[in-house]
């Protein structure tokens, strides 16, 4: 296996790049993290907002909202890869199927087939392995990373409250109309391109889970708006949004539902760093460049 | 070998045997040559799940219709994962077109086994008298045809499949059944002997296929139709089928391709199986007339929930629509529905029926008062 990159892209809005190499099972060196990240800038995201949405009794197209966030984002390059997975499993900190016998995992490959424990389960492995804080990203935050590979919910025409099936007919038309077959097998990283952040794969045949939790937003005349969640539900997305039971791997549609399901369930995970300051980035580059030197 | 196209031929085949109606009560005996002297009509096929116009009820003399079906083997994709089969069809379709004739007339049939197959083929109807079903008489080599006649002595639904000897479940899995209606001469009727009348028909082909695994479970594929016919045995004696479709793959019948009705229109919904037990089902809908057993001489049953088709026959359910919306038509092993792909979708258009159903409170957080 090659040299790992060991690179992280930090940035605290200037778009500054600094390469950070640490020396795998150095006694000395802190934990390490070899996980290839992505710096967002701040921004804000308009999108259609999870859920289900109703007024009056009959169901509304989500609303539009706006999130702004005011730090950076860091983001893994790639979706967490096979072997990084196998190596959870490995450690019993993940679950996973019982495939010693199988060729190892490629660290080219996304891993799929992991329901949102597993996701969940891997993130907080990855925290302990390497001392840094990696979660699942929250709806608004995949919309960020996604930039113009999200795209946004077909609006579905306005209910008549007398007629529950009219919309019912139109979401199934809508549902239809996004059923194209996507082939599952996985493809090595890239090969779904990278979209504007320098991000892989998204959208590609592998769907991410997210933290995001099935909700319904009720707002009914004299009541105002009250909202259930069932966090046994939680939102992935991908080509399209869906909600997927937290223990599912492979979801499939089918009986009354139509569409395609997400081809593949994998994850994508953010890092919460807290700022550096100048001389921790700086201390930061000098570790790295000693470790990298010696190697070479 | 298997894949060799005289393999199954053990004698010469006799073109046509003379015509020897059974008569039923009521219709008299007719000699070849009365049969002939009959008006003979040429009907086009029309791919399922759809059928051929035809009269429901007929003020005509009974007459000779005549078919012609090309037998076709091709490689097909059964689901959305890109499920490969090799599949043997009556006219390029799973299930064969729907013939339809009324009871008294004559069903002739060519059928061609076009140079290009690489298996003999034949036909069984089972609304036909003798010779297994005409299976005797019509087993066609690649590069043949035969024409078969029969009389279509009693009304219903009936199945018809392939039938080559010591191969029989192998085609038939593969695709090869379908239907022949044959209509009472005064058309549809209830216990009562009131005329029954349907706006149209929807013609619903359910398949058992059997594609088999390898070791790590993902579906194999054979360069040849001939290839795959030893493993697709063992998996069919396992009688655990891969997929249970109707149309012949998953989502045939949903989607894009869900069928569209009105309220207030009346569906023939018939449901064929040709090898194993099925129990149709309307969610959100009812049987409003069933010939379970397929058999119009007998009274329908009313009012049905669920209904079960005998693997090896068809049945008809008469459903008029009274409510907008998606149905779903299963096979109400809900298993087999969902996670094997025997679920078609009815996309109905029209007013909502507050008095049928209401939703008198919407899903929201619990009341606390």
């Amino acid at each position: 296996m090659s040299i790992p990159r060991h690179r992280v892209l930090l940035s605290s809005g200037l778009a500054t790049v600094v390469a950070v190499g640490m020396l795998i099972g150095t006694p000395t060196m802190p934990p390490t993290d070899s996980t290839d990240l992505v710096i967002l800038p701040p921004t804000t995201v308009t999108y259609r907002a999870a859920g289900d949405f109703s007024r009056d009794g009959s169901g509304v197209d989500a609303p539009v909202v706006a999130v702004t966030f005011e730090r950076p984002l860091a983001v893994m390059r790639t979706q967490v890869s096979a072997a990084a997975y196998r190596a959870c499993v490995a450690a019993k900190a993940c679950d996973g199927p019982d495939d010693a016998d199988e060729a190892p995992a490629r660290d080219d490959l996304p891993a799929v087939g992991l329901s949102w424990r597993d996701a969940t389960a891997y993130a907080a492995w990855l925290s302990r392995t390497t001392g840094h804080h990696y979660r699942l990203p929250t709806d608004a935050e995949w919309v960020r990373l996604a930039a113009e590979a999200h795209v946004e919910e077909t609006a579905v025409a306005a209910a008549d409250p007398r007629d529950p099936a009219r919309r019912w007919l139109a979401a199934y038309a809508a549902e239809s109309a996004k059923a194209a077959p996507i082939d599952r097998k996985p493809r090595p990283f890239g090969h779904f391109g990278t979209n504007s952040h320098g991000l892989a794969d998204v959208a590609g045949n592998v769907w991410e889970w997210t933290d995001g939790c099935w909700s319904r937003h009720v707002d009914g005349a004299g009541a105002g708006p009250r909202e259930t969640r069932n966090c046994g539900v939680r939102v992935v997305e991908g080509r399209h949004r869906g909600y997927v039971s937290d223990f599912v791997r492979d979801p499939r549609s089918g009986g009354c539902s139509v569409g395609t399901p997400p081809s593949n369930l994998g994850a994508r995970l953010i890092r919460d760093d807290p700022d550096l300051t100048l001389p921790q980035r700086l201390a930061a580059l000098v570790a790295s460049i000693l470790p990298t030197a010696a190697l070479r | 070998m298997l894949s060799r196209r005289d393999a199954l031929f053990g004698s010469t085949l006799v073109a046509l045997a003379a015509a020897a109606a059974t008569a039923a009560p009521a219709l008299a005996a007719a000699t070849g040559d009365d049969v002939a002297a009959l008006r003979h009509v040429k009907v086009d096929l029309v791919a399922p799940p759809f059928v051929h116009a035809h009269e429901q009820a007929t003020a005509e003399a009974p007459k000779v219709v005549e078919f012609t079906m090309t037998i076709v083997e091709k490689e097909i994709v059964i689901d959305s994962d890109g499920t490969k089969m090799h599949a043997m069809t009556y006219d390029g379709w799973i299930p064969g077109p729907m013939m339809i004739v009324h009871e008294g007339d004559y069903l002739q049939l060519t059928l061609i086994n076009p140079d290009t197959n690489t298996m003999p083929h034949n036909i069984d109807f089972h609304a036909a008298t003798g010779a297994l079903g005409g299976g005797e008489l019509t087993l066609v080599a690649p590069g043949e045809q035969a024409t078969l006649r029969f009389k279509a002595t009693r009304p219903g639904v009936f199945v018809y499949h392939c039938a080559p000897p010591g191969m029989i479940p192998w085609h038939v899995t593969s695709g090869m059944n379908g239907v022949v209606m044959v209509m009472p001469r005064g058309g549809l009727t209830d216990r009562a002997g009131k005329k029954l009348h349907y706006d149209r028909v929807w013609y619903i082909g359910e398949s058992d296929f059997y594609v088999p695994k390898d070791a790590k479970g993902a579906y194999k594929t054979y360069p040849s139709l001939g290839d795959a016919y030893e493993d697709v045995t063992k998996t069919m004696r396992g009688l655990i089928p891969s997929h249970v479709v109707f149309e012949g793959k998953v989502g045939a019948l949903t989607g894009d391709h869900a069928l569209t009705a009105k309220v207030g229109e009346t569906v023939l919904i018939v449901h064929a199986q040709a090898n194993r037990d099925t129990r149709p089902h309307i969610i959100g809908g009812h049987g409003d007339y069933v010939w379970e057993t397929g058999k119009f001489d007998n009274p329908p049953q009313t009012g049905l929930e669920t209904w079960f088709i005998r693997g090896g026959s068809a049945g008809a359910a008469l459903y008029t629509f009274r409510q907008p919306g998606i149905y779903a038509y299963v096979n109400h092993n809900l298993i087999e529905a969902t996670e094997l792909g025997a679920t078609a979708h009815f996309k109905v258009e029209g007013t909502w029926n507050d008095d049928l159903m209401k939703l008198v409170s919407a899903a929201g957080p619990i009341a606390t008062h």
